[in-house]
């Protein structure tokens, strides 16, 4: 992905004074990696007791800034009974109040919402962090939002597949224990163009094509003409044809078409395709 | 601002009112004023034209006469004088006589008896052809008396050439309607006259035609649907029931579809999503197999030995269900039992629903007004601030109408809950059983039943009709609350 934005390489072309290289980064660092740095990148249980020693009071003196009075009051008092403690854990334990300050330090440095109040310098630091930030912050939603819209692709595709299996399986039911078919075959497709005295696939997919085509024709035709008139001319019953149009398709469709069954029955026109050329309802097509 | 809404709409029904009424005066100010041919013309239609020397119009308009006269006298009494009755000889009371051919005793064909459906659909059709022939006649009287008038000033009385062109040109409209209008009439409002007219009637089990007769029975039906005791009683119990279930499955059901669809699609549209074509095809594949396919196959997919439930059987899930007491069977009844069924079902019509809305959505929010957009981000307005201002009032102003009509279409949705509960899902509920019903039943698909399996008729009609009315009630309520105005002003 391409970010042609003119302020985002300014981190790198112009030139950063000590002070803000220092801001800088030491905003981009997390809690842990500032700690490493003090640390050296020794871990605490590979030190001797000399840099245990300068390292716990580097510890103690970063944490000591970072404390209110009262705080200060508290702390003395826990850090009393720390020297129960070896010099491990004890240094453990500030290490980990410590990451806790930064940590939180961080969060409320950089994402107050008021950058008026900092100093030009900051400032600049600032707008640097958010756009590192907002880059990474980027992609982390693009892949989430493309994950989610997988997932829910999947969701919906699921009895897709299922129907694409079941029509390859060469179990001839709905086989229920297995997603997918343990044979897999081609017979269902094949059959599906052979005719027999049952199941008469050829001439119920003459019967679709002229359903379809004399409907569509059909249809359109009315549809047009309605819309049309209704659209394009402007005569008296205009209005109240189409709100009676409105009115008409309110009423159940099924009840009218068992309704419609009867009345071809009485014409002995049923099993012809009359009704199906007819159904459609030009003014609702509209 | 209301009131003249208020008045505006007063004035629609004043206006409609006004134009009948002024179509009578028409007529009588011919009758009244116009001289002896004009006058003529009430009995023989065709006078007045034939005294203008409108000879074309003549011989139509007597053909018609006479065709109505003739159908009038010769064919519609055997049926209007037993429309009173629907009919007295009953085929199943006629002498029995033995059949050589099958060996054994049946109703005597020969004899002629009544045919109580035909009795009531060929009254309505006599009925339908009185009404539009009144029509034709009062138009007649008053066009004869127009081209009196005509004459008298010393204008162009119009021959038929001239009617013929002024159908391509002036009258163009009722050249194109008058194919569809004729289809709506034969096969949308005659079935719906008769389906009114047979909710009147006891036309059920027990009076099946040819051989039973039904007859009216005034407003029982309705009467036996709001529960006025008796055996009936279960219908009012279900109807209730019923009604309630189907107007929380619209709710359910249009909201849904409507809130995940558009979420869906801004989603599926977002700047962040890559291959968005691809998304979009997957998600439209849906709607690609038929309802009546996938519907079916969902079905299998959730029934109580089916896949899912052989799955998580497999993976322990049942049985925890078990233990925690939320089912009492070895399977978890997904659509074989009340309140899992209806979940279930809301759950699947949002899988059925959403692509749909997504495809509409997808088309608006392509369509969105890209100035505004600019000058919103120009003027430094958040993202979320541009969705709650810009897009989504855009989105409301083209889908708002769609969601009355989703609803509507909602309570008449057969294919989602027929498909779905068909064969697997059987009530315990004794009254609901009396009637016919199930708890997942719509209205649509319990006059279905009726009509399909039980032969009912009569409360299918019935319940037809209150189907309509709740339609109705929502329509207006919907439009005259939300959509105010034509809605042919602008998005502002």
């Amino acid at each position: 992905m391409k970010n042609n934005d003119p302020n985002n390489n300014t981190a790198n072309n112009t030139k950063m004074t000590p002070r803000m290289k220092a801001i800088y980064e030491n905003a981009s660092r997390t809690a842990d990696q500032k700690l490493a740095k003090m640390r050296n990148n020794v871990s605490i249980g590979q030190m001797n007791s000399e840099q245990l020693k300068s390292y716990s009071s580097l510890v103690e003196k970063e944490l000591y800034a970072r404390l209110d009075t009262n705080e200060q009051e508290s702390f003395k008092n826990s850090y009393a009974k720390m020297h129960e403690l070896d010099d491990v854990e004890r240094v453990t334990a500030l290490e980990s109040i410590l990451r806790k300050r930064l940590e939180a330090e961080k969060t409320w440095y950089y994402k107050r919402s008021d950058p008026k109040s900092m100093s030009n310098e900051e400032l600049q630091v600032y707008v640097r962090w958010r756009l590192k930030n907002e880059k990474r912050n980027k992609l982390i939603k693009t892949i989430l939002t493309n994950t989610l819209v997988a997932i829910l692709a999947f969701i919906w595709i699921i009895p897709i597949i299922w129907l694409v299996c079941c029509s390859l399986s060469a179990y001839s039911g709905i086989k229920v224990t297995q997603f997918f078919p343990s044979e897999w075959t081609f017979m269902n497709y094949v059959n599906a163009f052979k005719s027999d005295s049952v199941n008469q696939f050829g001439k119920w997919f003459m019967n679709t094509l002229i359903v379809a085509v004399c409907t569509c024709l059909i249809s359109t035709t009315f549809t047009l003409f309605v819309a049309y008139a209704t659209s394009i001319m402007r005569f008296k019953m205009r209005k109240p044809l189409m709100n009676i149009g409105v009115v008409l398709s309110l009423f159940p469709g099924m009840l009218s078409m068992i309704a419609v069954y009867f009345i071809l029955k009485t014409f002995d026109l049923t099993n012809s395709h009359i009704y199906l050329y007819i159904r459609h309802h030009p003014v609702l097509d509209i | 601002m209301e009131a003249n809404e208020n008045k505006k709409k007063k004035g629609k029904v004043r206006g409609f009112f006004a134009a009948i009424g002024g179509f009578f005066g028409d007529f009588g100010t011919a009758v009244k004023k116009g001289d002896i041919f004009t006058k003529l013309s009430l009995i023989v239609m065709g006078a007045g034209n034939a005294a203008r020397k409108q000879w074309g119009r003549a011989v139509l308009i007597t053909i018609i006469q006479v065709a109505v006269i003739l159908m009038s006298v010769m064919w519609a009494p055997q049926y209007v004088s037993k429309f009173s009755t629907l009919g007295t000889v009953q085929k199943a009371d006629q002498k029995q006589v033995f059949d050589m051919a099958t060996m054994k005793f049946v109703t005597d064909d020969s004899q002629p008896y009544d045919h109580s459906f035909k009795i009531l659909l060929y009254c309505i059709m006599i009925f339908v052809v009185w009404f539009v022939f009144f029509i034709i006649w009062m138009k007649n009287e008053i066009s004869a008396y127009k081209t009196e008038q005509l004459a008298k000033s010393g204008g162009r009385v119009p021959k038929i050439k001239d009617d013929i062109k002024s159908f391509a040109n002036e009258k163009f409209h009722i050249t194109l309607l008058s194919l569809p209008v004729t289809g709506i009439v034969v096969f949308t409002i005659v079935p719906i006259l008769l389906l009114i007219l047979v909710a009147f009637t006891n036309y059920d089990q027990n009076h099946m035609t040819p051989t039973y007769l039904f007859t009216w029975v005034g407003f029982d039906n309705f009467a036996s649907l709001f529960g006025s005791g008796g055996l009936t009683s279960s219908f009012s119990y279900a109807f209730v029931r019923i009604l309630g279930w189907t107007l929380i499955w619209a709710f359910f059901a249009t909201l849904t579809n409507f809130v995940f669809g558009i979420m869906l699609a801004l989603l599926v549209n977002n700047k962040r999503t890559k291959i968005k074509p691809f998304w979009r095809t997957l998600f439209v594949i849906t709607i690609a197999v038929p309802q009546f396919v996938s519907l079916l196959l969902v079905k299998n997919f959730f029934a109580d030995s089916g896949i899912v439930n052989t799955i998580l059987s497999d993976w322990g899930v049942t049985g925890l269900l078990n233990k925690w007491g939320l089912i009492k069977t070895n399977f978890i009844p997904f659509l074989s039992k009340p309140g899992w069924a209806h979940v279930m079902i809301i759950l699947i019509n949002i899988w059925i629903g959403i692509p749909y809305t997504m495809m509409v959505t997808t088309g608006v929010l392509l369509n969105l007004p890209s100035d505004q957009l600019e000058s919103a981000r120009i003027d430094g307005a958040r993202s979320g601030q541009i969705f709650r201002k810009i897009t989504m009032p855009y989105i409301m102003f083209i889908m708002g109408p769609t969601l009355v009509t989703d609803f509507v279409k909602n309570i008449n949705n057969f294919n989602v809950i027929y498909l779905l509960t068909e064969g697997n899902y059987a009530t315990t509920n004794q009254l609901l059983a009396n009637s016919q019903a199930k708890e997942t039943d719509l209205l649509v698909t319990w006059l279905f039943r009726l009509t399909q399996d039980y032969y009912n008729y009569k409360m299918a009609s019935v319940i037809g009709i209150m189907v309509f009315l709740v339609c109705v009630v929502f329509t207006l309520i919907a439009f005259n609350r939300f959509i105010k105005g034509d809605r042919e002003e602008t998005f502002q």
